[in-house]
């Protein structure tokens, strides 16, 4: 008997160092790349082939235009707005009282503001294309600290015409994904251009380094099938493809879902978790949609 | 002794030995890891980082054998000098280069986090997004490749980057060469993970060439031939006396144009703004503070259905692993102390002068001339070299001599 444990004895710490060399260590590194695979794609590069996987866009089927209109609505008491953390140019930022929170703007309604809405149409309107030319830009203005607009739409290519309204300086932090990034100082009562010059999916960050609690969020959209929920929470898009499934994507800046995307529990609306969901608008009507915001969908 | 105890014994000891010698069951080479924290913040379910990681190895290769369509615009022959195991050859030509300067900082993946980068401050470079600090183009552009042979022969001043000046010319081109592939591979990857996350439910990504070169490569690669265009030529310096420059550039640097002082403190030394991040910490925060929020949630919320609950779990699990396997815990970016004479991107006057025309990409630091080429700036080119000139003063100044509460554009408690 004592041969066999020692035996056991001997295996067991051989075993045991082979377990604490690190060997196993398991790390969020995600799968290994499977080598064939990998390499019929390599082939298909190299060859010019296109070929795997879905075709980009399906085929529209629908005819005519329909309009989506709506109401973003807050159930249950929204919290009370937060104070804001105010530690830098207090005699200018605090002037007109303490700076709140406003990334949850719920009216007496229930309306919820600043929801961005946008569609990823097959099917483009002509006056829903890009307007040619110079386009109007819009204003994005900063004043007492805060940016006085919080959530922008817009087009790609639409100047955003960024002002400083403060009688102290500011800069501007754009950090979108796709299109080309902005940091700049502005001096008081400057105003610079910033134009975006790609399509984003989800709102890009504006931030604001001085002044760390300054936030607000630019999309910019090669279509003008986009709109921001106003403070009753309502919105209004025109001129979309009819007759057909349309997808829209929904955003909130305390959205959980990924981007922050709003991720709501509408089956109805084969609402996903990327905080899409698809309606089929019937031609020359205006569809009416009412959606509900509880908060759980909101961090 | 029987037979049997010797032969445990000495396959015991076969075993220990082995595992002495291996470390682990893998022979040699680390892979190249998934970008986990993006993956996480998109929310890439598994099947589609299968995906990734197929499409990224189709593209890229492996470290040890790596591979470049020629649509990246890379020299094939250099990043293989650079890549692999370190060897050499029987002629003495170094191969394995990366591996052997630079990965133990820099990660073989690029990511910043090779084993020596949790005790640095500040932490390696994180390549794979594109985004470079001291470089002499506008701020969204890619540094030249002059610039990064500057970096890799004099090091970052202040930091834990070596200057590899002793190394031939050959080589260092061979490791910049090889920055830029792991820099374009791992801008490929972010491209690869928006294009899934905008995918539709239930749609695949098209792997054809017409997307994975044409869309996605081909922008990331002009981006880089194009670095030279965007070079930052100040104009000349403005012919005034030195002590009247500094003067001037003290009025900026107080004043509401300028506003340095603002980040940088009344006394310059790096404390007045001190509780931002830069763009590779900032998105590790925000997840820190998504699954902190997500945990109350689940904490607070009785009206959740158990599905919901298991979703959030299961989000705030793997979030919690990724922040722990994949990242370095996030540190804020504390403006830089002006007054200790050590400058990151370059001590000659230009270099401090293209910092302050574009700012410092990935970081708070703004720019003060024009965003575009073309646009107004926020300072005239000769304000800048005021600037340079004061700032290039301070170290050589004694903290006390112009007390910054005696200057008249001081106001009181205005920091």
């Amino acid at each position: 008997m004592p041969k066999i444990s020692f035996a056991a004895l001997l295996m067991g710490v051989a075993l045991l160092s082979l377990a604490m060399s690190g060997c196993g260590r398991s790390v969020a590194a995600g799968p290994a790349p499977q080598t064939e695979v990998a390499l019929d794609i390599r082939e298909n590069l190299l060859s010019g082939s296109s070929g795997g996987g879905a075709t980009a866009d399906a085929k529209s089927t629908g005819t005519g235009w329909g309009t989506l209109r709506g109401k973003f609505k807050f159930t249950g008491t929204p919290p009370s707005p937060s104070p804001l953390k105010v530690d830098k140019d207090t005699e200018v930022c605090g002037r007109e009282g303490q700076l709140m929170d406003n990334s949850l703007v719920v009216n007496s309604d229930g309306g919820l503001a600043n929801v961005v809405i946008y569609a990823r149409a097959k099917r483009v309107h002509d006056s829903a294309k890009p307007t040619e030319g110079d386009v109007e830009p819009v204003v994005f203005d900063q004043k007492n600290c805060m940016f006085l607009s919080h959530v922008v739409a817009l087009q790609v290519g639409q100047p955003l015409e960024i002002k400083n309204s403060d009688p102290i300086g500011h800069n501007t932090k754009i950090d979108p994904r796709k299109g080309v990034p902005f940091n700049q100082t502005l001096a008081v009562n400057q105003a610079v251009p910033y134009v975006p010059t790609a399509e984003e999916a989800m709102p890009a960050d504006v931030s604001c380094s001085i002044h760390p609690w300054m936030r607000a969020y630019m999309l910019p959209r090669k279509d003008k099938y986009f709109a921001v929920t106003k403070p009753d929470g309502t919105f209004e898009i025109p001129n979309l493809p009819a007759g057909e499934d349309v997808e829209f994507q929904v955003w909130h800046e305390r959205g959980t879902g990924p981007g922050k995307a709003l991720v709501l529990d509408r089956k109805d609306l084969k609402w996903t978790g990327k905080g899409r969901f698809k309606i089929k608008l019937d031609q020359d009507q205006t569809t009416d949609l009412e959606v509900e915001v509880p908060a759980s969908a909101l961090n | 002794m029987n037979r049997t105890i010797w032969d445990t014994l000495r396959l015991s000891t076969l075993l220990v030995g082995l595992t002495l010698l291996a470390g682990c069951g893998q022979a040699g080479s680390p892979p190249f890891r998934l970008n986990m924290v993006e993956i996480a913040r998109a929310q890439i379910p598994e099947e589609q980082q299968q995906t990734i990681a197929n499409v990224l190895t189709a593209m890229y290769g492996t470290p040890d054998d790596p591979f470049v369509l020629p649509e990246t615009g890379l020299d094939a022959a250099k990043v293989a000098l650079a890549a692999g195991p370190v060897r050499s050859d029987q002629f003495g030509k170094e191969g394995g280069l990366y591996r052997r300067h630079c990965a133990h900082c820099h990660g073989t993946t690029g990511g910043g986090m090779g084993p020596t980068a949790l005790i640095l401050n500040p932490y390696p470079r994180d390549y794979r997004q594109g985004k470079f600090k001291f470089k002499s183009t506008e701020r969204a552009a890619k540094p030249t490749e002059i610039d990064l042979e500057r970096i890799v022969r004099e090091g970052v001043q202040g930091t834990a980057m070596p200057a590899f000046g002793l190394l031939p010319d050959s080589q260092i081109e061979a490791l910049v060469e090889y920055v830029k592939y792991l820099s374009i591979r791992g801008q490929t990857e972010i491209s690869l993970i928006n294009a899934l996350a905008d995918l539709s439910e239930g749609d695949e990504l098209d792997t054809s060439r017409d997307v994975l070169v044409d869309e996605i490569l081909t922008p990331i690669a002009e981006s880089w031939t194009s670095a030279p265009d965007s070079i930052i030529n100040p104009e000349p310096k403005p012919e005034i006396a030195l002590a009247q420059s500094i003067a001037q550039g003290r009025e900026l640097f107080y004043g509401t144009k300028a506003n340095c002082v603002k980040c940088h403190g009344p006394g310059a030394l790096g404390d007045g703004q001190t509780t931002d991040y830069d763009d590779w910490n900032k998105p590790l925060v925000e997840m820190a503070d998504a699954i902190q929020r997500e945990q109350q949630s689940l904490a607070n919320d009785t009206e959740m259905d158990s599905e919901q609950r298991a979703e959030i779990r299961n989000r705030v699990a793997f979030d919690s692993r990724v922040l722990e396997t994949d990242a370095l815990p996030p540190r804020r970016a504390i403006p830089r102390n002006l007054r200790q004479n050590v400058y990151r991107g370059g001590r000659r006057p230009v270099d401090v002068y293209r910092r302050l025309y574009a700012g410092i990409n990935g970081a708070p630091m703004p720019g003060v001339g024009p965003a575009t080429p073309g646009a107004t700036g926020t300072l005239t080119s000769d304000e800048i070299w005021n600037i340079v000139d004061y700032v290039m003063s301070l170290p050589y100044e004694a903290a006390t001599d112009h007390p910054p509460e005696q200057h008249p554009l001081v106001g009181q408690a205005k920091y």
